[in-house]
């Protein structure tokens, strides 16, 4: 078995694992529990195995957004259910993750070129600004949640908090690692200007929990709009590039 | 009266909403970049005020975006100095009555406001006194860098040698550059993503992912960059990190605990 088919095939039970969790009655918890770190290992498995489908160990591939930001989703839902959450309130995670895991089948498989990721701060950039849009997403679906009296407001808080933190620090080393290679810490390019609206979107909702007018469930709205933001300003231009044709390698 | 004018100027509802009409003049930036890439590549290398002066009345209906958002990042500034400013004045009269943790917790915020003012200054100097120069490497050119001259020596490319998608894709250039000047003379290796530091300015060779291995050898170009705010821009945003870092989780334990 090559490293190609481990990646692809490990990524298809990743998907449908996740898929399984949201479809097994809320009763069955220990079940979703097992398919779910099952399903994570999977994709931990196909994380990995990308990093080296280029012949040598590639961390850029491996943090390649398509792919990794569904198993940060993963990985955070598992930690809100360490964290003593309630397992049918985590699960509910299960739905957005399931979609972002579908969307990466339909991305190109190739890796880009490692040139422009050789340096630690753009794989430290990756790391953390995916990380920051997986809270940035699960914050917006949770509010969603909450909103729907499903959820509490307090983990779609926390969540979000935690993202404005992990894309700041995102910010600093995306900052770096653009003045190692071209010499601006800040370009006025789309990429970077869609990093500093997302960022002041949120640092305008940090602030919100200090303004009387704002009460828990329009700061909800405020997240959803949020994930929306995110999704339309950033996640959107990864559909150009997706097709039925990339369901393989 | 000072701390009338101080609470005015800082209100948060204010802070609030010019965030919001920051965010919406960068949305309106996004767009426009994205729709007329070729009026805003040469913003990269030169001062926003040549910038300007140059562009926003030839393409004003591409760049009007730019004027309103320098001008809310100022009166965001203004308003978060003014704010900042207020809250460590109440904050200092109670430093003795407080516990020192729980007065630096609530020192907290006031201190990340500070470091995002020193972070907005470096951009405004960057924005007013950065420069920068694109140079071809051709072996044999020289070039003036304030009190020295710097010369193109010669060069190397490393081609990645594996099958599969990045066969004969660059792995690594290195330019060898000459320095002449008050120390004698100096070589120095310039590579992707290594640059190095002479007499104020830092040269990077620019990455080009698209280079191949041909007969031809590769075009390969160095930017010469002065940036008097870059300092100020990166100690900013680590202290503001290292704040948060600290701060959020220490909320956390007091929201915890009550």
């Amino acid at each position: 078995m090559t490293l190609d088919s481990i990646f692809l095939s490990c990524l298809y039970l990743a998907a449908l694992g996740y898929f399984l969790c949201i479809l097994i009655p809320r009763g069955k918890q220990a079940v979703a529990e097992t398919v779910f770190i099952a399903a994570f290992s999977f994709h931990t498995v196909s994380l990995v195995s990308r990093g080296w489908m280029a012949g040598l160990f590639t961390p850029g591939a491996m943090l390649q957004e398509m792919f990794f930001l569904p198993w940060c989703m993963a990985f955070l839902l598992l930690v809100l259910r360490l964290g003593k959450n309630p397992a049918d309130m985590v699960f509910r995670g299960a739905a957005p993750l399931c979609l972002f895991t579908v969307f990466a089948l339909f991305y190109p498989k190739v890796p880009a070129h490692y040139l422009m990721t050789r340096t630690i701060f753009s794989q430290m950039f990756f790391l953390a600004e995916v990380m920051a849009h997986a809270l940035f997403l699960l914050g917006g679906w949770f509010a969603l949640l909450s909103l729907a009296g499903k959820s509490d407001e307090k983990t779609c808080h926390s969540l979000v908090v935690w993202g404005f933190v992990s894309y700041s620090a995102a910010q600093v080393f995306g900052a770096y690692w653009s003045y190692l290679g071209w010499g601006n810490l800040f370009s006025w390019t789309g990429r970077h200007l869609t990093s500093a609206a997302i960022w002041c979107f949120y640092a305008a909702y940090i602030h919100l929990r200090f303004l009387t007018w704002w009460n828990p469930s329009r700061r909800s709205v405020f997240a959803v709009a949020g994930a929306a933001v995110f999704f339309l300003m950033h996640y959107l231009s990864y559909f150009s590039e997706m097709s039925f044709r990339s369901l393989g390698l | 009266m000072l701390r009338k004018l101080l609470r005015f100027c800082g209100d948060l509802r204010l802070s609030f909403w010019l965030l919001m009409a920051i965010f919406f003049c960068i949305v309106a930036g996004v767009l426009h970049i994205g729709a007329s890439p070729d009026i805003f590549r040469s913003l990269k290398y030169s001062l926003m005020s040549q910038w300007l002066q140059a562009n926003l009345a030839k393409n004003f209906s591409a760049a009007w975006w730019i004027p309103p958002l320098l001008s809310a990042l100022f009166l965001f500034g203004l308003n978060i100095s003014a704010c900042a400013a207020d809250r460590i004045l109440s904050l200092l009269r109670q430093w003795r009555t407080v516990p020192a943790g729980l007065f630096f917790l609530k020192l907290a915020p006031s201190l990340m406001h500070v470091c995002f003012i020193v972070m907005l200054t470096g951009h405004f100097m960057s924005l007013c006194g950065g420069s920068g120069k694109v140079i071809a490497v051709k072996p044999g050119e020289a070039v003036a860098l304030g009190r020295s001259q710097m010369k193109i020596v010669g060069r190397i490319c490393e081609y990645c040698g594996l099958d599969g998608p990045m066969k004969d894709g660059v792995e690594q250039c290195t330019v060898v550059l000459e320095f002449s000047g008050g120390t004698g003379v100096q070589e120095e290796s310039i590579s992707f993503f290594e640059p190095i530091v002479r007499d104020g300015a830092s040269i990077h060779l620019l990455p080009d992912s698209k280079l191949k291995k041909t007969s031809l050898p590769p075009e390969l170009k160095l930017l010469v960059k002065r940036d008097e705010g870059k300092a100020f821009i990166v100690a900013g945003f680590i202290m503001m990190i290292l704040l948060m870092l600290w701060y959020f989780p220490q909320l956390k334990k007091i929201e915890r605990e009550e």
